[in-house]
């Protein structure tokens, strides 16, 4: 391993626990401090261990880290004199390293539960401040410019500011609301990873597996844990037990009705059951995913999936929060269950909302259900249709090999 | 969660110069957000709305023109749910066309009674 290698896997696992332990002593106020301080003694390291690591990295690090926010916090004015005896100082920030990462982990996710704050943007702040990815990551992963995610946290750390948002969140002390905005955030970090654009890629895979551990820290902790909380780890169980089927040798996409499902993850699928059993029959949208997912997952081939029974799961999520992309995936479920005609219909209607026109998943499933009614002709207008509006690279060469 | 109407505003004479293939580019491009703000819960309903329009008054109807005065226009409008009109409105800045300044968006929280 290179020292820049080194680097780069230390800042994923240490980066957010340093700025935590940081935070907890400067307040989320000084969050932007909390994060300078590492960077520095980071930028240090990249510096100093350009020929030859130190024996305990990690150590070094801690340490360094400590030197700057002690010679930073000294000459603050914020603080008191009587918090600068380097005893006091000195015990207090080793003690703050030595804490409960997991527990930290939660208590940062709660502080930016914050109901002024949007998901996208929570899914930000999670991603640099709970997982700990670089800016040009998260601008990778979101597919947005990375100044726009540096003004997105800007403007994140102006609102706590704002808001008087304190780090020292009490976990017995969060709502239901903010419950369900957790469960959310982790849900979407899962999605961002589980998205084909991306790839077989390991920063993909990451983001799947921060998630899972994150909701596993939710079901260790009676205070947060819910129904839904087993639910949601079984669906991201359910998804990650197929990640390895879902490329090719080439990390080419291949759709699940061509997947080998050999490949499958039994072992995953196992534990997910269990999640599944202790989910309960409540019905929220994460127990509708996990029990579509476990169709997919328990059917021998594609073509014996019980699709009148995703269709159904699917119309019960409609009456949660309906929405044309859900509209769209119970079409294609009737599709495969053998009613193409209203599928057809339903699909029609959906394509009179500009939005939906313009989308390219739409435009693959009108192409399918075509190509499957024997019409070559208007399925091909479709996929073409497809490939123009596709914005992925890994997408577009996929429609291009497989169906144009 | 509170209902919020986001009015999308453009410049007029920039959306007039605009090919079909730009114009459809934005749409895909405001499709993506949409499907974003639907992952997250936040999308109810909305559509692009097409040029041309009619301003009813007491006495007659006034069609565009001299009327059209302001550069700037309603051009589509989109209906969310949100807990607050600042997470409305951060809902609303995250749109790509709205940070790369293309479009304004204005965010007006629905009267409810609920």
């Amino acid at each position: 391993m290179t020292s820049s290698q080194a680097i780069n896997s230390i800042y994923k696992k240490h980066f957010s626990k340093m700025v935590i332990a940081l935070a907890k002593y400067t307040g989320l106020r000084d969050l932007a401090t909390a994060e300078d301080i590492v960077q520095e003694a980071f930028a240090e390291a990249a510096r100093k261990w350009d020929t030859q690591l130190p024996n305990n990295p990690e150590a070094w690090l801690y340490r360094v880290c400590r030197n700057i926010a002690l010679n930073k916090l000294r000459n603050s004015s914020r603080f008191r004199s009587e918090d600068l005896s380097d005893q006091y100082f000195n015990y207090e920030i080793e003690s703050l390293f030595e804490d409960n990462h997991e527990d930290d982990q939660l208590r940062m996710l709660l502080a930016c539960t914050h109901p002024n704050f949007s998901a996208k943007n929570q899914v930000i702040f999670a991603l640099r401040y709970v997982a700990g990815f670089r800016i040009e990551q998260i601008a990778n992963i979101l597919g947005s410019p990375a100044d726009t995610i540096t003004k997105t946290l800007l403007r994140m750390r102006e609102m706590i500011v704002k808001e008087n948002i304190a780090f020292t969140f009490d976990v017995s002390g969060a709502t239901p609301a903010q419950v369900d905005i957790l469960h959310k955030i982790i849900y979407l970090v899962f999605s961002e990873g589980s998205k084909t654009s991306g790839g077989r890629s390991i920063l993909n895979l990451e983001l799947c597996e921060d998630a899972l551990s994150l909701g596993l820290s939710i079901a260790n902790t009676p205070l947060l844990k819910r129904s839904e909380t087993h639910a949601l780890l079984a669906l991201m169980l359910l998804n990650l037990s197929r990640f390895e089927a879902r490329f090719d040798d080439n990390g080419e996409p291949v759709e699940l009705e061509h997947q080998d499902r050999s490949k499958w993850n039994r072992d995953m699928i196992n534990v997910a059951v269990h999640h599944i059993t202790q989910a309960g029959d409540d019905t929220t949208t994460y127990h509708l995913e996990a029990a579509i997912a476990w169709l997919h997952v328990s059917a021998p081939t594609f073509a014996e999936t019980d699709w009148q029974k995703v269709a159904l799961l699917y119309d019960k999520m409609l009456t949660i929060n309906d929405s044309p992309f859900v509209r769209m995936n119970r079409s294609i479920a009737l599709f495969y269950s053998g009613d193409s005609l209203t599928a057809l219909h339903q699909l029609k209607t959906l394509g009179e909302s500009a939005f939906m026109q313009q989308h390219y998943l739409f435009h693959m499933a009108l192409g399918k259900i075509y190509m499957a009614m024997g019409d070559t002709t208007t399925a091909k207008t479709h996929f073409v249709k497809a490939f123009d509006l596709s914005t992925h690279e890994v997408e577009k060469r996929h429609i291009q090999k497989s169906y144009l | 969660m509170k209902r919020f109407l986001l009015l999308i505003r453009e410049d007029l004479r920039r959306v007039e110069q605009l090919t079909d293939e730009q114009m459809q580019n934005e749409i895909t491009i405001m499709t993506r957000w949409v499907e974003e703000l639907t992952k997250s819960g936040n999308f109810i309903q909305g559509d692009p709305l097409e040029n041309g329009m009619r301003i009813a008054t007491a006495n007659k109807v006034l069609s565009d023109g001299p009327f059209i005065e302001a550069r700037e226009a309603v051009t589509g409008f989109t209906l969310i749910k949100a807990e607050t009109i600042d997470q409305a409105a951060e809902l609303a800045m995250a749109c790509p066309l709205v940070q790369k300044g293309q479009i304004k968006i204005e965010v007006r929280p629905i009267l409810d009674f609920a």
